[in-house]
């Protein structure tokens, strides 16, 4: 059964506009609030699910990033470079071993190609700790080494590998969701503010202020984007602050990303305008102000969320197309685009194939975030049947 | 200012108390299509120079067919349009160009049905705030009385007050028009414009709601405009008529005089669509010729002229306004059907 008794047709019947038909079979049943009924929707789109569950998966590791790190992201060590990732082992000839342990590798020069040849040591294991003492970070506030997984010093337990300057790959790619998906909620928030509001007043009040409004959002959805964003980029200063390089990439993403949810917004408060719900508020003399916000924005809210979290994917992958291009994140700073432009090189490429493994996470983070808003998108609206 | 259309507005009135709710020559202008060019727009005469007088107590009919403006005339007289020309009276007081402010006390006394119930009920709120919000933007009563002034709304549409928890699609058609009524009762209102108020609902549903109209209004005195187009209904509930094509009204009178002898043709042909139950009543069907002329650019003379079987030369040319006939209606036709029949007959 998974209509509620409301939708029942035997109920209906009782219901029926016969008027005060009292019953208490009918008092008992319960109202279904909005969130309520989308909800019940939500629940059976499995792959919204599966979205919801990795969305809160990405989101938990980019906060406790720092915690889950084994390694200091910035850390450098020559001895460790390019290391392929080592496996994880819980059995070892003396039994089962509840914490993974890893082999050593070392790397020894080829004689005849002057390659880097790595040579697994099975006679030592590398251990970690649990909550044991790592590098040092602040989280919250709080000063602390204590890691998740703390490895043992001078044995390597590199999951992933290291890259090009011996830094831990897991390591990085733990911290660099943090800068990739705080820029993505930056831009989608101020551009969802921005488009949200623009798109109210355009459609709620028409006239000229709509005329004027649609011409900037036309003239900003007109400007070609890849060689606006170069251009832009080229302005800031090479030796400029890495983190204000940011800021400015997560300005002139917000600029140019409010425009296409304006004219959505617009349409969509367009065709709730017009319902009679709230020529009724205005027939009660309600003022404008309280019609926008208590009847409309709620009612143009189902479509900005799920227009939001089809936008995150959207910034994520565009993050890390511009740092991959080398105009978006700058080093320091440690962002998934910024990772991947360490395999730029195809020559390392073929030979350090681990170092695209932010793909991945790309990968699953987009897959997530669009398999929630395609959940969303279907339940958000549980009066149309 | 009193003119003659204006008088022959007031026709047939069943007081001679002055008219709570009055327009005169009243019009609604549309523009449409692109206007970056002055004067390249176009313009769409939704209602043109319609003068009309509600009195209290009276439930006035206002019919025609889908697309004659009657609901753009509902929605002026309660303001929920800009009037383009023209003056609105509500006991004496014009009110038709005033601001938000000066208008908030109209908006009171005049309340407005809705066609489709369910477009009319914001699905997201419950009942109770739905029926609240007239009370709290008018802050009719104190706070504290709002719970007990809700449950009275809800008995006096005959819902049940338990209801007022529930969101409206858990409610059938029926209900919902009927928690539309309770929301436009919630202010306490003289005068309700009933805009097409069952045409979205089942026929045995219908009947429920015409007679809660009919309850309401000798219950709490009301004053209906009630638009719509099933005759039949519009009969049943209306003690005065108004008939309109293509934005004005061609023929004004009671309910009995304008159907027991239409006066003006088109009158006479719409009421021959009504199906009757019985074989002997029923009088030869007029079918009318053509479509209804576009609002945009309205034919010269009489509006009816292109349709109308008895047109002649003078209806091609020159406009009939709305003049009382010896019976007490008025009508907007050259060759008023009452008329010709009488003189016919000598």
């Amino acid at each position: 059964m998974t209509m509620p008794p409301i939708n029942d047709p035997a109920t209906d019947l009782v219901f029926a506009d016969g008027a005060l038909v009292a019953s208490s079979e009918i008092r008992e049943v319960r109202s279904r609030s909005y969130m309520g009924l989308v909800w019940r929707r939500f629940r059976r789109h499995r792959l919204g699910l599966v979205g919801a569950v990795l969305v809160a998966l990405i989101m938990l590791t980019a906060i406790f990033a720092s915690v889950l790190a084994p390694y200091d992201p910035y850390q450098r060590d020559g001895k460790s470079i390019y290391l392929p990732p080592q496996r994880l082992h819980v059995f070892a000839d003396d039994g089962f071993h509840p914490l993974p342990f890893t082999n050593p590798v070392k790397l020894d020069l080829d004689p005849d190609t002057y390659e880097l040849v790595p040579t697994i040591d099975t006679a030592t294991r590398c251990s970690v700790s649990v909550f044991g003492k790592g590098w040092t970070y602040s989280f919250f506030g709080i000063r602390t080494d204590r890691h998740l997984f703390a490895p043992a010093p001078d044995c390597g337990w590199h999951v992933l590998g290291t890259d090009r300057d011996g830094r831990d790959m897991l390591s990085r790619l733990l911290i660099g969701s943090r800068l990739t998906l705080l820029m993505a909620a930056v831009v989608v928030t101020i551009s969802v503010i921005i488009g949200t509001l623009v798109g109210m007043v355009s459609g709620y009040f028409r006239g000229a202020v709509d005329h004027w409004l649609q011409r900037i959002v036309e003239f900003i959805l007109a400007l070609p984007e890849l060689p606006f964003y170069f251009a832009l980029v080229v302005i800031i200063p090479r030796n400029a602050d890495p983190f204000r390089v940011f800021l400015a990439l997560v300005g002139i993403l917000s600029v140019m990303k409010w425009a296409q949810l304006a004219r959505e917004v617009r349409g969509k408060t367009l065709s709730v305008a017009s319902l009679d719900y709230i020529v009724a508020a205005e027939a009660v003399g309600t003022r404008t102000p309280r019609i926008v916000l208590r009847h409309i924005l709620p009612n143009v809210l189902s479509h900005v969320v799920v227009a939001t979290t089809l936008m995150i994917p959207s910034i994520v992958l565009l993050e890390s197309f511009l740092s991959f291009l080398g105009i978006g994140v700058r080093a320091p700073l440690v962002s998934w685009g910024l990772l991947l432009n360490a395999a730029s090189d195809l020559q390392n490429l073929g030979s350090y194939p681990w170092v695209l493994t932010p793909v991945v996470a790309i990968l699953i983070t987009v897959m997530g975030f669009n398999m929630l808003g395609d959940g969303l998108r279907d339940a958000i609206d549980p009066y149309q049947n | 200012m009193t003119d003659a259309a204006v008088l022959a507005a007031r026709s047939q009135a069943e007081s001679s108390a002055p008219p709570l709710l009055e327009a005169r020559h009243l019009s609604k202008r549309y523009h449409f299509g692109k206007r970056l060019l002055p004067g390249s727009g176009k313009i769409v005469h939704a209602v043109d120079d319609v003068s009309l007088a509600v009195f209290p107590g009276e439930t006035l009919g206002l019919v025609g067919e889908s697309g004659c403006g009657k609901s753009t005339l509902g929605r002026c007289l309660t303001r929920l349009y800009e009037i383009s020309e023209g003056e609105l009276l509500f006991e004496g007081r014009e009110i038709g160009h005033v601001g938000a402010r000066q208008l908030k006390p109209y908006r009171r006394k005049v309340q407005m049905i809705f066609q489709d119930p369910s477009g009319s009920l914001n699905p997201r709120r419950r009942v109770a705030d739905i029926l609240a919000q007239p009370l709290r933007v008018h802050g009719i009563r104190p706070r504290a009385e709002i719970d007990d002034r809700l449950r009275e709304l809800m008995d006096l549409v005959g819902l049940p007050p338990g209801y007022l928890d529930r969101y409206p699609h858990e409610f059938s058609g029926g209900q919902r028009q009927r928690i539309g009524i309770a929301r436009a009762l919630a202010m306490e209102p003289q005068l309700i414009v009933a805009d097409e108020p069952v045409s979205a609902l089942d026929v045995s549903v219908q009947a429920q709601i015409v007679n809660l109209f009919a309850d309401l209004r000798d219950q709490l005195a009301l004053t209906y405009v009630f638009i719509a187009h099933d005759l039949a209904v519009v009969r049943q509930v209306s003690t005065r008529i108004a008939v309109m094509y293509l934005g004005s009204i061609v023929e004004l009178g009671s309910t009995d005089t304008v159907y027991g002898r239409p006066a003006h043709p088109y009158t006479e042909a719409l009421l021959s669509a009504i199906p009757e139950p019985h074989a002997r009543q029923q009088c030869e069907r007029i079918v009318l010729q053509g479509d209804l002329p576009s609002p945009i650019s309205p034919p010269p003379g009489c509006r009816f002229h292109t349709r109308c079987p008895f047109a002649d030369d003078r209806c091609r040319t020159e406009r009939p306004l709305l003049r009382p006939l010896d019976d007490g209606r008025s009508v907007a036709c050259h060759y008023p059907r009452t008329e010709v029949s009488r003189t016919a007959g000598t």
